[in-house]
């Protein structure tokens, strides 16, 4: 068969497959730190085994190695099923696959190091940075060179948030890393001082917006639709929400910084931008989840779709929850506390994690030419593991966020502090037992897909799948 | 110019430009178009090659007519 005529699966199958070895590792790393703060002992006095070199690892891991693949793998599924046309330059993207796994592999040798720029989600020094630079680039072109290519008027949205999170993930990853090498494994960030900590956040925050959110976006328009087979909700509705999205989004940052050197005012834009933001987040929530609008009796027996609108859902409190956080008088309240640390997660596991999850169960049958997943019974008990654990994570944080805040600030009436800082951390720990189950619980459902998964992809020899015609051809 | 007019300028330039978005999103000429782009994640095309073979009619998913 003439290789234009077929899809390019290959390089999805491995960013598939790759998507769920890489969770495994990254949540077991997660595991280990949280067990580390219940009994700091297990560092064994190792440098490359303590807290601090390791949870770099655990964000770097989950984020761009498991989040990472889950997004390029579905991005180029989608982007050639939607373009009617196959994936751009063969070669070049086997090449951001190839890239993609050095990255993590060297970000996974240096980080247990020590060696790190410490800046937060963006500690890889800077050799890593040119590496990510090029393969980021690559990945463009293939992505975009395919939407040149396609042989349908309309770009469909699920690319329009695709080619967002790409496009603004370039910028971002440069600017931020700017920096002046001084050996192969220490450089100088160019910024200073305060400069320093809002480009930091500009990126940290717009990693979360565009990484975590744009990208998944993308996912959930081509993925709940199909699973539900029904179209999206309201397409008109995800035009103007894209728009929105993207352009407040940008702006976001500063909320990070609040009571900082930062302006003042600096940091009430970042506030009022975060309060905005909750009307095109809830925009696409309610698009995703009223998609099933006139087919619930789906959730009843589709473990998928359950995935899906529970990630929705878990969107929608967690970009609540998200704004609320980012006023200045909640912020004084959670900021620094276990409460950051539960919202995150309600949002990465909740939202990434589970949305990443259920659209690999909608994808990986037809990449291997099946109709479904060898076990749709494991699916629906690795869903229940999913959605125990995210729930005892986030409830166990918000109850130690929350104390530990009240704690910190409480004063006698002579106007010292009441509680000295060992006694919250003594509150904390029954918390952090609760946490490390909750990872647990989900941990051992990410164990279930591995069996699912080898389950269906075993012995399978996959047979390349036409490129559909246009209508009308 | 004043950089407080600018900004004010600037302001009133983004709030229409995204009432622009609004109008031309709902507007009833881009019914058809959309409806077309909603239809593209539906189609399947990821069948094993020996069904592949199959009338694209037969192939198309179109609405869930069930429970409406």
């Amino acid at each position: 068969m003439d290789l234009d005529s077929t899809y390019n699966d290959k390089v999805v199958r491995q960013f598939t497959i790759m998507t769920v070895v890489w969770g495994v590792v990254g949540m077991l790393v997660g595991l280990y730190i949280a067990a580390e703060l219940i009994w700091p002992g297990l560092s064994f006095e190792q440098p490359w085994l303590t807290y601090s070199r390791l949870r770099p690892l655990h964000t770097n891991a989950v984020i761009f190695a498991f989040g990472g693949c889950g997004l390029i793998g579905t991005s180029y599924y989608v982007v050639q099923r939607t373009c009617h046309v196959r994936l751009a330059f063969t070669r070049l993207a086997a090449f951001t696959f190839w890239g993609w796994q050095l990255v993590i592999v060297l970000a996974a040798i240096t980080l247990p190091m020590g060696i790190t720029q410490s800046k937060e989600y963006a500690e890889l020094e800077w050799p890593i940075d040119l590496l990510i630079a090029v393969v980021w680039v690559a990945y463009a072109i293939v992505f975009f060179g395919t939407i040149g290519r396609r042989r349908v008027k309309h770009i469909y949205v699920a690319n329009w948030f695709y080619g967002a999170f790409i496009l603004t993930i370039a910028v971002l990853h440069i600017f931020n890393n700017l920096a002046i090498p001084v050996s192969l494994t220490k450089s100088y960030v160019i910024y200073t001082g305060v400069v320093d900590a809002m480009v930091q956040w500009w990126y940290g925050h717009n990693a979360v917006g565009f990484f975590l959110t744009a990208g998944f976006l993308g996912m959930m328009y081509y993925f709940v639709p199909k699973q539900a087979n029904r179209p999206i909700y309201s397409y008109r509705l995800s035009v103007v929400h894209f728009w929105a999205l993207i352009a407040i989004y940008m702006w976001a940052g500063p909320h990070h910084l609040h009571y900082t050197s930062l302006p003042d005012w600096a940091q009430s834009i970042g506030m009022v931008f975060s309060l905005i933001l909750l009307a095109p987040s809830w925009g696409g929530m309610i698009n995703g989840i009223m998609t099933l609008s006139g087919a619930w009796h789906k959730l009843r027996t589709d473990p998928i779709i359950k995935f899906m609108i529970v990630s929705l859902s878990f969107y929608g409190m967690s970009t609540f929850e998200g704004p609320m956080m980012s006023i200045k008088t909640v912020n004084a309240l959670s900021h620094y506390t276990d409460w950051t640390i539960g919202h995150v997660h309600s949002g990465a596991l909740g939202w990434v994690a589970m949305m990443t999850i259920g659209s690999l169960y909608c994808m990986l049958p037809r990449l291997y030419n099946k109709e479904s997943m060898y076990s749709t019974r494991l699916i629906d008990v690795h869903f229940w593991t999913s959605t125990i654990g995210v729930v005892l994570y986030a409830v166990s944080m918000w109850i130690s966020g929350i104390n530990q805040g009240l704690m910190w600030r409480a004063l006698n009436d002579d106007g010292t502090l009441t509680y000295s800082f060992i006694e919250t951390v003594k509150f904390t720990y029954p918390y952090y037992g609760i946490r490390l189950l909750g990872g647990l619980v989900f941990f051992s459902g990410m164990l279930i897909m591995v069996y699912n998964v080898y389950r269906t992809v075993r012995s399978v020899e996959p047979q390349p799948v036409a490129v559909i015609e246009p209508a009308g051809a | 110019m004043d950089i407080n007019v600018f900004r004010g300028l600037v302001t009133a330039v983004v709030m229409l430009l995204f009432i622009g978005i609004c109008v031309r999103s709902f507007s009833r000429k881009r019914t058809a178009e959309f409806h077309e782009a909603e239809l593209l994640p539906l189609e399947d095309d990821s069948r094993p090659p020996a069904a592949a073979d199959r009338p694209r009619a037969a192939q198309q998913s179109t609405r869930d007519a069930s429970h409406e």
